[in-house]
């Protein structure tokens, strides 16, 4: 072999020694990078899972499509995702109990929905406070919810509810069963609500304390044509005080 | 070619096809993850679009300097003001790309004072804000609560069109007279807001609970004033009071 052809060889060798430990640095750091602390000017993104160093999740904030059905203690249960865009976050346990989600659109006929809420959860449970503004064509209610849920596991409430689903076909066998498990349980009802404090869908603006069956016993009220009372009720609805006295 | 030269161009080949490869996986692996998932531990920001697929805004973070217009039929409008101008957070978005809400925050000092505010807000569909809980403070002066209002039945976009053109004039008299005729048009209406429902502390310092008509006045009124004297009082359509508890002994 000529000198030459050595040189070359020698060179070559070189260069490609150098590019492929070059690349593979490279190919490290990109790897590495991307769990490293990394900054951005703008990003466009369908949705970010917030998650905890093992990987549970903290916190999903997605467009409708990828928007996350209910979790409970890391599981997919009750309904499937795409119908909640917004943020909906999860404890420490990885179960789903609070929620910012905003929606509305018009329909082709020109009708239109909106509702927007924000919510937090009783543990392993469903809202008990939230403000909510929900629209159907105009008939709406706006307005801040405290409730009460019944001491029962969500998760096998949705299952009994499911069960009574599938053991039975529609009709009136399903819709009793159905009426059966929304009972009260030992006297508890699954929900009551508590206080409310809003506009609701006749156009009153209204202040609502209720008791523990969610029955209103106080109510302060502005009516849709101006009138303003505040009234005692009894627990089946009956009025008994109400301001101002009559003159 | 004696047989060495074969092997060492061999070698080089081989080596340089290795890192051929590397550079194809590492281009691939590039162009590839921007639109797969990826996880990083912490990032730094200045502004997240949430897009739907078809690019749509549905959620925007943003720092203040890109919080973006309110954003009507597509187009932005730069009429965001008050305390909340120069606010960071987030805005929401409906199905149609429409701002819907915000959660939102600000403060600075100021050469008298300070300014800040924090608020969430949902829209009425097509309109403003319907729902805020707000806390808004211009030096000192405090107004913190949940404010429900009543909007109306048509859509603001007309009225934010009108307030563009007017709000692109020079400060002074002919300004506010425009704005003045503009809240008195037809096309003013949908720039309206009846408040019906007020539960917070006033900047007068008192505690309150106030109901409103759907023309916006005040009908029914819970209070603890600053002075700590408490009263529920009835009012009627021109604000006087007709009933007031409790009585006088």
């Amino acid at each position: 072999m000529d000198a030459q052809i050595r040189r070359e060889l020698r060179m070559l060798k070189g260069y490609a020694l150098v590019v492929t430990v070059l690349f593979g640095t490279i190919s490290l750091t990109a790897f590495r990078q991307s769990t490293q602390k990394q900054r951005f000017t703008e990003i466009d993104v369908e949705r970010i899972n917030v998650v905890e160093k093992n990987g549970n999740l903290r916190m999903v904030i997605a467009n409708r499509e990828r928007s996350i059905g209910p979790i409970y203690k890391g599981k997919p249960f009750g309904y499937a995702g795409g119908s909640r865009p917004g943020i909906i976050f999860f404890n420490d346990e990885g179960t789903e109990n609070g929620g910012l989600t905003f929606t509305g659109q018009r329909n082709p006929d020109g009708t239109f929905r909106a509702s927007s809420g924000f919510s937090f959860d009783q543990f392993n449970q469903d809202q008990v406070l939230y403000l909510q503004y929900n629209d159907d064509n105009g008939r709406r209610n706006m307005g801040l919810t405290v409730a009460d849920r019944a001491d029962l596991d969500i998760y096998d409430l949705v299952a009994e509810r499911d069960s009574i689903r599938r053991a039975h076909p529609e009709g009136p066998a399903r819709t009793a069963a159905l009426q059966k498990w929304a009972e009260p349980r030992n006297g508890v009802p699954l929900f009551a609500q508590r206080v409310y404090v809003g506009r609701d869908a006749s156009k009153a603006a209204i202040v609502n304390l209720s008791d523990r069956n969610g029955k209103t016993r106080i109510r302060l009220m502005v009516d849709s044509l101006g009138t303003p009372s505040l009234e005692f009720l009894d627990a089946t609805g009956r009025v008994t005080s109400r301001l101002p006295d009559a003159k | 070619m004696d047989n060495d030269t074969a092997r060492e161009l061999r070698r080089v080949r081989a080596v340089l096809l290795t890192s051929a490869t590397l550079l194809g996986v590492i281009t691939l692996a590039a162009f590839r993850q921007s639109s797969q998932k990826q996880r990083f531990t912490e990032i730094d920001v200045e502004r997240i679009n949430v897009i739907e697929k078809d690019g749509k805004l549905r959620l925007t973070i943003s720092n203040a300097a890109r919080l973006p217009d309110p954003i009507l039929g597509g187009k932005s409008y730069p009429l965001r003001g008050g305390t909340g101008a120069g606010s960071a957070g987030l805005i929401f978005f409906n199905d149609e790309g429409n701002e819907s809400g915000g959660l939102a925050y600000a403060g600075r000092q100021t050469a008298t004072g300070h300014r800040a505010n924090g608020h969430l807000t949902f829209d009425q569909f097509d309109q403003d804000e319907t729902i805020a809980l707000s806390y808004s403070d211009v030096e000192g002066r405090r107004r913190m609560g949940l404010s429900i209002a009543d909007r109306a039945n048509v859509p603001i976009q007309p009225f934010a069109e009108s307030a563009l053109v007017i709000m692109r004039l020079p400060d002074g008299p002919e300004k506010t007279r425009r704005l003045q005729q503009l809240r008195d048009s037809p096309v003013g209406e949908g720039g309206k807001s009846m408040m019906r429902v007020f539960v917070g502390r006033t900047p007068e310092r008192s505690a309150l609970v106030q109901l409103s008509d759907p023309t916006g006045r005040p009908r029914v009124r819970l209070t603890v004033d600053s002075l700590g004297a408490a009263a529920l009082e009835f009012l009627d359509a021109a604000g006087r009071p007709t009933h007031r508890y409790p009585g006088a002994r």
